[in-house]
């Protein structure tokens, strides 16, 4: 479904990304883990071309991405759902309204009542569905943070970004959000890459893992295999860590 | 005016009463005559009495008749007195009012037509009092010879009376006595003087003063007390000066070509003839405007004139200053929206910033709107060029575009979730950025744009 080549991105003279290479299958959930700083969020971000990048090949079913025109890749983002760090939520709508702003310009043919009717039923699948009228600076941090994994559900996404969920959230918020995107890993239809640091998690429901260290995957493999006989350094530590815990 | 238009009003009245008084002394001096003869046949007659013999009752009817024309000579005499001092005083009424009319006349302006309509009775009566003063001189001398003999007739009829009186109670045979008294009665100079009294010419003089007092009405008093009596009555509480002054201005206004205040200026060559510039003007302007001429410039400052000019100047800068506060708020509450979304967008293209482009904007923007307002508005800053303006809204651009971030944040999240959304930047900006920005004309026109 999604393969990246060769990915090469740089900040000025700092170069952030130096050749990352991956694969994705159809419904697989892969986590990228790695250091703060590596290229993790830069990666994700340069598949729906938040973040453009400098070199490389990003094939998404089949289409080069860093080919499409404006036009294409605005539709191509239409495909990919994206959960940001910070929620990224508008602050001035509901809940309700925040989860079927993605799709008003797409879905134009559908009625209001269609929309909130499918809003809802998404908003159940995040345990929500009480919220649905509630202003956002209502909620709590976990809260918000599912209404973004909502906002990202809406659109029926074939890829689900998601780039540090839980790294704004206090450690007891942390497991609500966790046990959501649990849950939507046994979709069947969507691919999932999360960047994350938790690492019980990811070995949990991580199909494959990627060890990212200075701009690059070091090490990439199944959790078993990462954990278990970790390659690169950051593997190792990896492993010490989820020891200790 | 308040003085003049009673008296012009008096001017029909006195004439009236001048003309019916001298009709009626020229009828009696038609009388006058026939008096005379008759008392100087009844004096004959009486002379007659002291000569032969007659009869006592004869000298009665005689003397009696003679009382009755001595009655109307001296009635006759009063009445001359009478006309006497009506036409001295009919004299001095013209005299003043021609006095009054050239004070009214000097007060207005010397193209007004009421000045030129008052000169003419000015005239008029000039002429007229002159003829009166002709006829009149002679005619007092005449009355005036009367004078003293009105005494001597009214003596001489109280003599007449005392004889009659005496006779009537004589007897029969008593006609010596009666020849005495009659004697003493025709022994005096009274008829001589009488016949010396240039009646004839007397009768002339008055008959031709009738006519000259007559030609007085013929003038047209009417329209002009008419005319006068109107602009009173409309200007009532003016002085007599005020009211001239009114008149003066109503002339030089009422072909609407003169503006208050306002002065035409034309500048010509040296060698240009005055008067005939003078000329063409007047026919180009009209014959009622006021025009001087000079050989060297003067400045002449027009208090109302510069009243309005300060105005203009106040009312445009007070436009000014409402343009440049009003450019200042939509820059700052408006188009610091863009600004950022276009700093936002060009940073999110990743391009290489040599210049900011949201400043440019701004600057532009701001020079346009303020150069535009000031153009369509008529605005303008005392002293500044109107190129000036351009400049000041380009520092407001500025201004605003330094202020951008502080009067109206984009917030870099939302921007980004309408990215990835798939939203273009006009989506972004129509359903995201818009609708939390400060209040203002680009939220107004988005409302009905956007979704939710």
């Amino acid at each position: 479904m999604l393969q990246v080549n060769n990915l090469i991105k740089s900040y000025g003279s700092t170069q952030v990304l130096t050749g990352v290479d991956f694969k994705v299958n159809k419904g697989e959930t892969v986590a990228i883990m790695g250091p703060s700083g590596c290229g993790k969020s830069t990666t994700i971000r340069c598949i729906n071309r938040l973040t453009e990048p400098d070199g490389g090949e990003i094939i998404f079913k089949g289409v080069p991405v860093l080919e499409l025109s404006e036009q294409q890749l605005l539709s191509l983002r239409k495909e990919i759902g994206f959960v940001f760090q910070k929620f990224n939520l508008i602050e001035r709508l509901t809940v309700l309204e925040n989860i079927i702003l993605p799709v008003i310009k797409t879905e134009v043919e559908a009625c209001e009542q269609e929309l909130e009717q499918k809003a809802l039923q998404v908003l159940e699948k995040v345990k929500l569905a009480e919220k649905a009228t509630s202003s956002i600076k209502q909620l709590s941090g976990g809260q918000k943070q599912r209404v973004g994994i909502a906002r990202a559900l809406m659109i029926d996404p074939s890829l689900l970004l998601l780039d540090e969920p839980t790294a704004s959230l206090d450690p007891i918020l942390v497991r609500e959000v966790l046990e959501v995107i649990e849950e939507l890993t046994d979709l069947q239809d969507t691919a999932i890459i999360i960047v994350t640091h938790e690492v019980s998690f990811a070995l949990q429901v991580a199909d494959l893992i990627l060890l990212m260290d200075q701009g690059r995957i070091v090490e990439q493999g199944s959790p078993a295999e990462i954990f278990v006989a970790p390659q690169s350094e950051v593997g190792q530590k990896y492993k010490k860590l989820l020891e200790y815990y | 005016m308040s003085k003049l238009v009673p008296q012009l009003d008096q001017i029909f009245a006195r004439t009236d009463n001048l003309l019916t008084e001298l009709m009626e002394v020229i009828t009696a001096f038609g009388h006058l005559t026939e008096t005379v003869e008759e008392i100087n046949h009844l004096t004959t007659r009486l002379d007659g009495f002291g000569q032969g013999e007659f009869e006592i009752g004869q000298l009665q009817t005689t003397l009696q008749s003679l009382e009755d024309n001595l009655d109307n000579l001296v009635t006759l005499i009063n009445r001359l007195n009478y006309a006497q001092s009506l036409i001295i005083e009919f004299q001095d009424f013209l005299v003043t009012t021609q006095a009054e009319l050239r004070m009214q006349s000097n007060n207005l302006e010397p193209t007004s037509p009421y000045r030129q309509q008052l000169e003419e009775l000015i005239a008029n009566l000039a002429e007229l009092e002159s003829r009166i003063d002709q006829n009149t001189a002679e005619i007092i001398e005449v009355i005036n010879n009367y004078n003293p003999l009105l005494t001597e007739v009214t003596s001489w009829q109280e003599d007449v009376t005392t004889v009659n009186q005496v006779l009537a109670n004589l007897e029969a045979g008593d006609e010596e006595r009666a020849q005495e008294l009659v004697a003493d009665l025709t022994d005096g100079d009274l008829f001589a003087e009488l016949n010396e009294v240039q009646q004839q010419s007397l009768a002339l003089d008055l008959v031709e003063l009738e006519e000259e007092v007559a030609s007085l009405q013929r003038l047209d008093f009417e329209a002009i007390v008419e005319e006068l009596e109107y602009i009173q009555q409309a200007l009532p509480k003016l002085r007599d000066e005020e009211i001239t002054d009114s008149i003066d201005l109503i002339d030089q206004h009422l072909a609407g070509s003169v503006i208050p205040g306002a002065e035409l200026s034309l500048l010509v060559p040296a060698e240009a003839e005055l008067e005939g510039v003078e000329a063409i003007v007047e026919q180009q302007l009209g014959a009622g405007l006021s025009s001087y001429t000079s050989q060297v410039a003067i400045i002449n400052p027009d208090l109302r004139g510069q009243i309005y000019q300060i105005l203009s100047e106040v009312k445009t800068l007070l436009m000014a200053l409402t343009a440049i506060i009003s450019i200042l708020f939509f820059l700052l509450f408006d188009q610091t929206l863009l600004i950022n979304a276009i700093r936002l967008i060009e940073r999110d293209q990743n391009k290489k910033q040599w210049i900011d482009l949201g400043s440019c904007y701004g600057c532009l923007t701001g020079a346009s709107l303020l150069g535009t307002t000031f153009y369509l508005t008529g605005a303008e800053i005392p002293y500044i060029p109107f190129y000036i303006s351009f400049l000041v809204g380009g520092v407001l651009g500025i201004i605003a575009a330094k202020k951008a971030k502080a009067m109206n944040e984009i917030s870099q999240d939302e921007f980004r979730a309408g990215q990835a959304f798939g939203f273009n930047y006009a989506q972004i900006m129509q359903e995201i950025i818009i609708p939390t920005s400060k209040p203002g004309l680009l939220k107004l026109l988005n409302k009905r744009k956007v979704y939710f």
